[in-house]
């Protein structure tokens, strides 16, 4: 059996005096797209932060590959293949397409081999290439965030939260995207909370309330176990 | 003029038939020169063996104790109602205090509360908040409770007194060392006004008390004294003024005027009495604090005249003089008439029937009948205690404890739902409307405590500072004297070559070595921690760095046992692995 590319072992953290992380356990194999669910305000995206190295937890340890990495800085971490797609997209909105991609080679990757990447999965950004990326939708935006951490040949990507804002009719394309990256090798740590459409590309999931994993299995025990209220409803 | 004169004369004649009567039911053991001497001691004894008049300062500490607490409660008759379905967060749910005179004082406050009607302290406190939660007007009682007058030392109001309907008074007055507060009440309306104008018959002040010889005299209340009905001619259920004084012609007590005085018919079923006083006073002269309770009975008459005493006066008082404190007290009955069937008490006990019985307890076959009844009598046993220089205790006359459960399968017959609803209550009231609704399932328990009083005194001692208290503080310059040797040593040596040029000649190594020695016997001497950066400091500093290096390691090494060498807790290595290279 492979280690798990990703491991939370009992990780608590707090923002000031307010615990948000209340002992999570976590493990992702390799190769797999995991869905993490849950509420608003569960604590997801505290441990998306935890993970990549923005946050520094309490107490628990992370274990990536097998290995400890404890205090490692985000920029190192990224270097090592762990790549975090924020919340929000994070795109810069004032340049365009292109030139948002070609700030990924300055990671060491070649900027022809960034374009390459990201067009070949995301057609679209092609054809809006020279269009500034404040100016372009919100799904074609996600795309392009997308694209940047694709371009970092990535071996755990951190999704978070991708379908905020959405249509349903972009979600489903990108969570195609998903599936397809995910078909390459790529581990995803998928944040959501609407369920159904991550449960649909994940090959586990996991759902989190209050601070802790509350649950964790295949997608359909996961589906039919939490009521649709706590999963946010159909998505 | 006559009218002046008939409480004297009843006094005289109360304290003559009292020194047959009134026997020491619950004496205390230990001598004492307190007010409990024998009950047979002449009325010409000192009767004005009050503390407080001693001439020394009460407020000097220069006694035997630098400090002091003392508190007295005395209350002639306690009523406690225990039924938990009462709303009211104490224990007990109810109570009510017929006369109650509290004093609390320390070393530098005095208080004292006087009360003809005391309802507990959960509502004599706080009756506005009781008010506002039943939704009747606060306005009422903006003031607090109204009935009761209040001292304070040092405050504004060092004296209160309060008649609030003829043939009662409510005194209290605080000063510096000694507080006091007094209730009377006659059902003649005779309770005196309070102006002390009887203060000066020594006569009628000593022979009122006659069993209880140097207790301070209340001065407002002689008249009530006069009148209660103490002697043993007294019969028990007589309510009429021409029985105490035998001058009735001499006493123009009108009736209708003496109806004004009585006691609530619904309360006078349950307990009547002819008249009462509470007296308690804490005083402290710098060399002994004495705190006195002292609750006086007139003719007691229980469950509409099953139960019926002729008089009960029971006192408390503890002392201390900063090295021993003494609790004593005592209780005196005249006859006790339980269905009928009468118990005089006297020095061998009870007689009943002609026989003689030990005290204390009742005869069984009264007490089974009451039983039945859901009533007991108690003659309770005092309780001293006496610890170093603490002393308190508690007297009590008589406790009567009545069971109404018997109540309970009549009231639930009453149609209170019925008769509820036909009253338009504001909405405000809805809580007292679910009160009254609730009658219906009461089955209280009443206790009755008859001549309740209690006294507790404590005292401190000084605490003794050296004359001579030495400088702790390393930071702190020496302190510069005429002394050359007490400049310290480096600062010493200093000083003195820079002053040498005005300084008479002087040999600048004698006093440095005549220093030493003086700084290390002070050293010595110096009480606490040592100062900062001593030795024993460095070693505090560094048993708690050793502390910290140790559980570090046997942190690891206990890792280590459990196979967890690394620093991961979990046994793996750290680092950063190269994520696309994990199999």
């Amino acid at each position: 059996m492979s280690v798990p590319i990703l491991e939370v072992c009992d990780v608590h953290a707090a923002y000031g005096r307010i615990e948000v992380l209340r002992g999570v356990d976590l493990s992702v194999p390799k190769g797999a797209v995991l869905a993490l669910l849950g509420p608003n305000g569960a604590g997801k995206s505290t441990l998306t932060r935890i993970v990549s190295g923005q946050k520094k937890p309490t107490s628990g340890d992370i274990h990536l590959g097998g290995v400890n990495v404890r205090d490692a800085r985000p920029e190192d971490l990224a270097r090592v293949g762990l790549c975090t797609v924020p919340e929000g997209r994070s795109v810069f909105p004032n340049l365009t397409v292109q030139e948002n991609l070609l700030l990924m080679s300055y990671a060491g990757v070649a900027a022809p081999a960034v374009l390459d990447t990201a067009f070949s999965y995301f057609p679209r950004l092609h054809e809006r290439r020279h269009q500034l990326a404040g100016t372009m939708s919100g799904g074609e935006q996600q795309m392009l965030a997308m694209s940047r951490a694709l371009a970092s040949d990535p071996a755990l990507l951190i999704l978070d939260e991708l379908s905020m804002g959405l249509a349903p009719l972009i979600v489903d394309e990108l969570y195609e995207t998903v599936s397809q990256i995910a078909a390459s090798g790529v581990s995803i740590l998928c944040i959501e909370q609407f369920a159904r459409t991550a449960l649909r590309v994940a090959d586990y999931a996991a759902v989190m309330s209050g601070g802790r994993v509350v649950a964790t299995g295949e997608p359909a025990e996961i589906l039919e176990t939490m009521s649709d209220v706590i999963l946010g409803g159909a998505a | 003029m006559k009218r002046r004169i008939i409480p004297i004369v009843a006094a005289g004649l109360a304290a003559t038939s009292l020194s047959f009567t009134a026997g020491p039911a619950l004496a205390d053991e230990t001598s004492s020169p307190s007010p409990t001497s024998s009950p047979s001691a002449s009325p010409t004894e000192d009767p004005t063996a009050d503390p407080s008049s001693t001439p020394t300062d009460p407020g000097t500490t220069s006694g035997a104790f630098s400090g002091y607490s003392s508190s007295g409660i005395a209350t002639p008759i306690k009523i406690e109602i225990f039924e938990p379905t009462i709303p009211i967060p104490t224990v007990p749910q109810a109570e009510f205090d017929l006369g109650y005179a509290k004093v609390k004082a320390d070393s530098s406050t005095t208080k004292g509360r006087a009360s003809f009607m005391w309802p507990g302290d959960g509502v004599g406190e706080g009756l506005k908040t009781f008010f506002s939660q039943l939704g009747l007007p606060t306005s009422l009682v903006e003031n607090g409770y109204p009935v009761q007058v209040n001292s304070q030392y040092p405050s504004d109001t060092t004296k209160q007194h309060n008649a609030p309907f003829p043939g009662t008074s409510m005194t209290t007055t605080s000063g510096k060392g000694k507080a006091r507060a007094t209730v009377g009440f006659s059902n003649d309306c005779n309770a005196g006004d309070g102006a002390g104008d009887d203060s000066g018959d020594p006569a009628g002040g000593g022979a009122l008390l006659p069993g209880l010889p140097g207790v301070p005299l209340i001065d407002n209340l002689n008249d009530i004294l006069g009148v209660l009905g103490l002697g043993r001619g007294a019969a028990p259920a007589s309510r009429t003024f021409s029985r105490v004084d035998g001058d009735a012609p001499d006493a123009p007590v009108e009736p209708a005027d003496t109806d004004v005085c009585q006691l609530p018919a619904a309360l006078s079923a349950l307990i009547d009495v002819n008249g009462y006083v509470a007296d308690s006073q804490s005083t402290s002269d710098g060399t002994l604090v004495t705190s006195t309770s002292r609750a006086s009975l007139g003719d007691v008459r229980l469950l509409g005249g099953l139960v019926t005493m002729s008089g009960i006066t029971s006192t408390m008082v503890a002392t201390s003089d900063g090295a021993t404190g003494k609790a004593n007290g005592r209780a005196d009955y005249g006859t006790l008439t339980i269905a009928g069937q009468s118990f005089g008490f006297g020095p061998e006990g009870y007689v009943a029937a002609g026989t003689a019985g030990a005290i204390p307890g009742l005869p069984d076959n009264p007490a089974e009948a009451l039983a039945a009844l859901g009533i007991t009598v108690q003659l309770p046993k005092p309780v001293y205690k006496a610890e170093g220089d603490k002393a308190s205790g508690t007297i009590e006359g008589l406790i009567v404890t009545i069971d109404l459960k018997t109540l309970k399968p009549v009231l639930s017959q009453l149609p209170l739902s019925t008769i509820l609803a036909q009253i338009p209550f504001p909405p405000e009231a809805a809580i007292l409307k679910s009160l009254l609704g609730s009658l219906g399932n009461l089955s209280p328990k009443v206790v009755i405590h008859l001549g309740y009083t209690t006294s507790a005194v404590d005292t401190v001692q000084a605490l003794t500072v050296p004359d001579n208290v030495p400088d702790n503080d390393p930071t702190s310059e020496p302190t510069e004297s005429g002394d050359s040797g007490t400049g310290g040593g480096a600062t010493g040596g200093g000083a003195a070559p820079a002053g040498g040029g005005a300084v008479p000649p002087a040999e600048p190594a004698a006093p440095v070595a005549d220093a030493a020695p003086d700084q290390l016997t002070e050293v010595a001497a110096t009480s606490g921690l040592p100062p900062l950066f001593s030795i024993p400091g460095l070693l505090l500093f560094a048993g708690l760095g050793g502390a910290l290096l140790a559980g570090s390691y046997f942190r690891r090494l206990g890792a280590m046992v459990l196979g967890a060498g690394g620093a991961c807790t979990h046994g793996l290595e750290s680092g950063l692995p190269d994520l696309r290279k994990v199999q």
